[in-house]
């Protein structure tokens, strides 16, 4: 009995020690991500705070480096494309200080300050904004969405799902409150069918929107230096990428002109 | 004193009363016509009565049994006031009451000029002094009467008449005076002002006057008649007070009623309406002569004179001048139109602002020049028709100087702002007023990073957010679910009973193995019966004494139940029978064969999609 029970002691202690072993091994691998993580966050805002004091120096070569070096570790932020872009503006490359605008929408869209310098940069676009030739409700749609970021929507859409579930359950188990709870559901049902559209459509244009970042770009009819110009893009223009091919993009206006030109006066985002 | 005439007229009698036969100008007395033998007789249209104005009061009926003879009557009075003074005659009165007629004897009535007793009460107006006595007859319109008058009796077409009403009263009292009442389609004429009260003596009599007044014109030319103006009020009368009452007075039924009715404190005094109309007056209405009217004459008639200025009268070319004519004097002003500019070359001229009171009317008229060639503001003409003279009159304002700078278009508008405190107001800041010319930049950089992301990386590519989803689902599936079968449960009888049915089978069952171990038979076969008989009730949803031999076959052929099982449920149905009787004759082996039997249908059943 006793050797019984020197050996169920021994286990026991064998089990605690494994134990104890495994939850500080847990502990200090998650120290170690946590510190890594915080090593990684004070390098960028390191980064970010060297580039502003860059632009404030007026070196922006220097400061787009520093942001740059942010970007090309896999980071964004729509402060830092704000920023950036205000860089390229100062060295007057408007085709990039637009570029960055543009990415910096996606992610702050509401932001006033950014909204205004996109406004102030479009105006000084050459040849003119191109008159879009879709129906009013999308554009009322689309400009209703612009309000969102992809992941603000994503999460916005969620919530309505979990409501609508919530509101559908209430109307099952509380009979007295069917009528108050299914009409929010059919309005939020009502929301999360146009709002899925929406999502789709901001999603469809990651990666298949491109700005001008030569002074000028000639569009041509065929994918050939030879071919026949169609029109002229401007630095800053917004085109939508619909097709490629070799050092070419098929890209179309927003009044639905479309035609080829050379993928290094146009940059995707 | 009463006096009273009772006539008969078959079975029904009509007795004339009044309260006194003696009465004063300005009193009432009271008529009252009774009528004896029945109820239901109609008050009697009174014809005009000499020298007195008439008004029903209503009627008063009355029940009375003397010795077991029963009298019923019913009384109809008329309050009498006197118009004049003199001796009259009311009556004879005759009444038609059902197809025969009734009449009355003749009363005799003496009007005198004053009252013996106190003088009448007025509210608005009480007469101090006496009504002068006369010798000759008095009547009540000597005593209140309504006099209309104008201004003139020629006048031109839209000329302003002065249109006066009088009522005049003498030792009447008089209350609720209304404002008086001129029918005419020919005159325009303006409400009526506040009243003037005052007293005034007319023909050696003194009255106390109410004088109405407002304006009147003409609108089209002829010959008219004005009037007759009409007033209503109530006179004041008195009746018969119980002190003035003589002794002698006679104490009839009339009497007697009166007095406990209608003699209170309040009652001695009653207001009596009457309508007074004014004499007509005959108006003459001239049209304006077309000889000598001038030119731009508008219609203005009256006695008037023009004044005129401009502010300011130096301006630069476009800025703003003001025009002040002024038209003053008496006259129909509704005539006057604005006072014309002899010409409006060189200026825009908009449409004059007007201002209008008893004494004069103002033309405030904006004048613009266009250009600086502009010297002055030209020659203004005003023209009316002067009802005085009868002639029509012109009157011109000469040219006003004006100096009109030219605009300098480059020159920034300057606005003067207050001077600092510490200039003591001496100077004053010049600002240009030009609109501000704002600078355009982009906005300076953001001092965070705000909230950093991967690249590429969205919420909705990440596998946790649509877990998290697709839990949210199942959950809302599962308690959906648990929810409508809990609710079918309760609702559902036959559902539920299908549904416990198996378990309810399956713990009976453990319960007869166990008395089958225990070797138990009859508590065996009991538990046997009772389970194959509650299983086959909760699974075919019947009343446990409705499962019978009959019944199950019924409903084997109608869910096409295998007959091998139907055998065996009959099977052991019947050994359960038998075992009530004797339970000794199954062995063991038997019993297990049974207990078998039982799960094998159980079984079979609950396999079956019956």
């Amino acid at each position: 009995m006793n050797k019984r029970k020197v050996q169920s002691e021994k286990r026991k202690v064998k089990v605690r020690s494994l134990k104890f072993l495994v939850l500080s091994f847990s502990f200090a691998l998650c120290a170690l991500s946590f510190e890594l993580v915080c090593y990684a966050d004070n390098k960028i805002e390191s980064s970010f705070y060297t580039a502003n004091s860059f632009y404030v120096q007026a070196d922006y070569d220097a400061a787009i480096k520093q942001y740059n070096s942010i970007i090309d570790n896999g980071w964004e932020s729509g402060n830092l494309y704000y920023n950036l872009g205000n860089c390229f503006f100062k060295k007057g490359e408007l085709g990039k200080a637009l570029l960055n605008y543009e990415k910096a929408r996606r992610l702050i869209p509401l932001d006033k300050d950014l909204e205004s310098n996109y406004d102030y940069a479009c105006s000084l676009i050459k040849g003119g904004a191109a008159v879009s030739k879709k129906s009013l409700p999308v554009k009322i749609l689309n400009n209703f969405f612009d309000k969102f970021t992809v992941d603000g929507l994503t999460i916005l859409l969620g919530a309505f799902y979990l409501l609508i579930l919530i509101s559908i359950l209430i109307s099952f188990l509380f009979k007295p409150l069917k009528k108050h709870a299914l009409v929010p559901a059919v309005f939020m049902g009502s929301f999360l069918i146009i709002g899925f559209v929406g999502l789709r459509e901001k999603t469809a244009r990651l990666n298949k929107e491109a700005v001008v970042t030569a002074e000028t770009a000639d569009v041509r009819f065929e994918p050939m230096d030879k071919a026949t110009a169609y029109f002229t893009l401007y630095e800053g223009m917004k085109v939508e990428v619909i097709a490629s091919k070799d050092n070419w993009y098929k890209v179309k206006r927003p009044d639905n002109k479309s035609g080829w030109v050379e993928n290094s006066a146009v940059a995707i985002f | 004193m009463s006096f009273a005439l009772v006539c008969f007229a078959a079975d029904i009698q009509l007795e004339v009363t009044v309260d006194r036969n003696k009465v004063a100008l300005g009193e009432a007395l009271q008529l009252s016509l009774s009528f004896y033998g029945m109820q239901n007789v109609s008050a009697p249209q009174l014809d005009k009565i000499e020298g007195f104005d008439a008004r029903y009061l209503g009627p008063s009926t009355m029940v009375s049994i003397v010795n077991g003879a029963v009298t019923s009557s019913i009384t109809h009075m008329y309050t009498l006031v006197p118009l004049k003074t003199g001796t009259f005659t009311i009556g004879p009165f005759s009444v038609d009451v059902q197809g025969k007629t009734v009449i009355s004897k003749p009363i005799n009535i003496e009007v005198v000029s004053s009252p013996s007793g106190s003088q009448p009460f007025s509210r608005q107006q009480t007469s101090e002094e006496s009504a002068p006595s006369k010798a000759n007859a008095e009547e009540l319109k000597d005593r209140i009467f309504l006099i209309l008058s104008v201004g003139k009796r020629k006048v031109y077409l839209n000329e302003v008449i002065p249109l006066t009403i009088k009522l005049y009263v003498n030792s009447l009292g008089v209350r609720d005076i209304r404002f008086p009442v001129l029918e005419t389609k020919d005159f325009s004429i303006e409400n009526f002002g506040q009243p003037k009260q005052y007293r005034e003596e007319f023909g050696g009599v003194l009255y106390d006057v109410i004088e109405f007044t407002a304006n009147m014109f003409a609108i089209k030319p002829g010959e008219f008649i004005l009037g007759p103006a009409k007033l209503n009020c109530n006179l004041v009368v008195r009746r018969q007070s119980q002190r003035g009452r003589s002794p002698f007075d006679d104490d009839s039924l009339g009497g007697f009623f009166k007095d406990d009715v209608f003699e209170d404190f309040f009652g001695r005094y009653e207001a009596h309406p009457l309508e007074l109309k004014s004499t007509e007056l005959p108006i003459t209405v001239l049209p304006l002569p077309q000889e000598g009217r001038p030119d731009g004459f508008d219609g203005a008639l009256g006695s008037f004179q023009l004044e005129v200025s401009g502010t300011p009268l130096q301006v630069k070319a476009g800025d703003p001048i003001t025009l002040k004519m002024t038209v003053k004097g008496s006259g129909n002003f509704d005539t006057v139109k604005p006072p014309k500019l002899q010409s409006k070359d060189g200026f825009k001229v908009y449409d004059p602002q007007v201002k209008q009171n008893e004494t004069e009317k103002i033309f405030e008229q904006v004048l613009i020049p266009d250009s600086e060639k502009v010297t002055h503001i030209p020659q203004i003409d005003f023209s009316f028709f002067n009802t005085r003279t009868g002639q029509y009159q012109v009157l011109t304002h000469n040219p006003i100087p004006i100096t009109v700078a030219k605009t300098e278009e480059s020159q920034a508008k300057l606005i003067e702002l207050p001077a600092s405190s510490g200039d003591e107001g001496q100077q004053t800041q010049v600002k240009p007023a030009q609109k501000e010319e704002l600078g355009r930049d982009i906005i300076y950089l953001k001092n965070s990073l705000g909230r950093l992301k991967r690249i590429g990386c969205y919420v909705y590519q990440g596998l946790g957010f649509w877990l998290f989803q697709f839990l949210a689902g199942i959950l809302f599936i599962g308690i959906l679910f648990v929810h409508l079968k809990r609710q079918k449960l309760i609702t559902d009888t036959r559902y539920a009973r299908r549904l416990q049915a198996p378990a309810k089978a399956k713990k009976a069952l453990k319960e007869a193995g166990r008395l089958l171990q225990e070797g138990k038979t009859e508590a065996f076969f009991d538990a046997v019966f009772k389970t194959i008989r509650m299983y086959l009730a909760d699974r075919f949803h019947l009343s446990p004494g409705g499962v019978t031999a009959v019944t199950i076959e019924e409903i084997a052929k109608e869910k096409g139940i295998v007959s091998e099982v139907l055998d065996k449920i009959k099977r052991i149905f019947a050994d359960c029978d038998m075992a009530r009787y004797a339970p000794a004759q199954f062995g063991q082996k038997q019993l297990e064969d049974i207990f078998q039997n039982l799960k094998e249908v159980i079984d079979y059943l609950e396999k079956q999609k019956i």
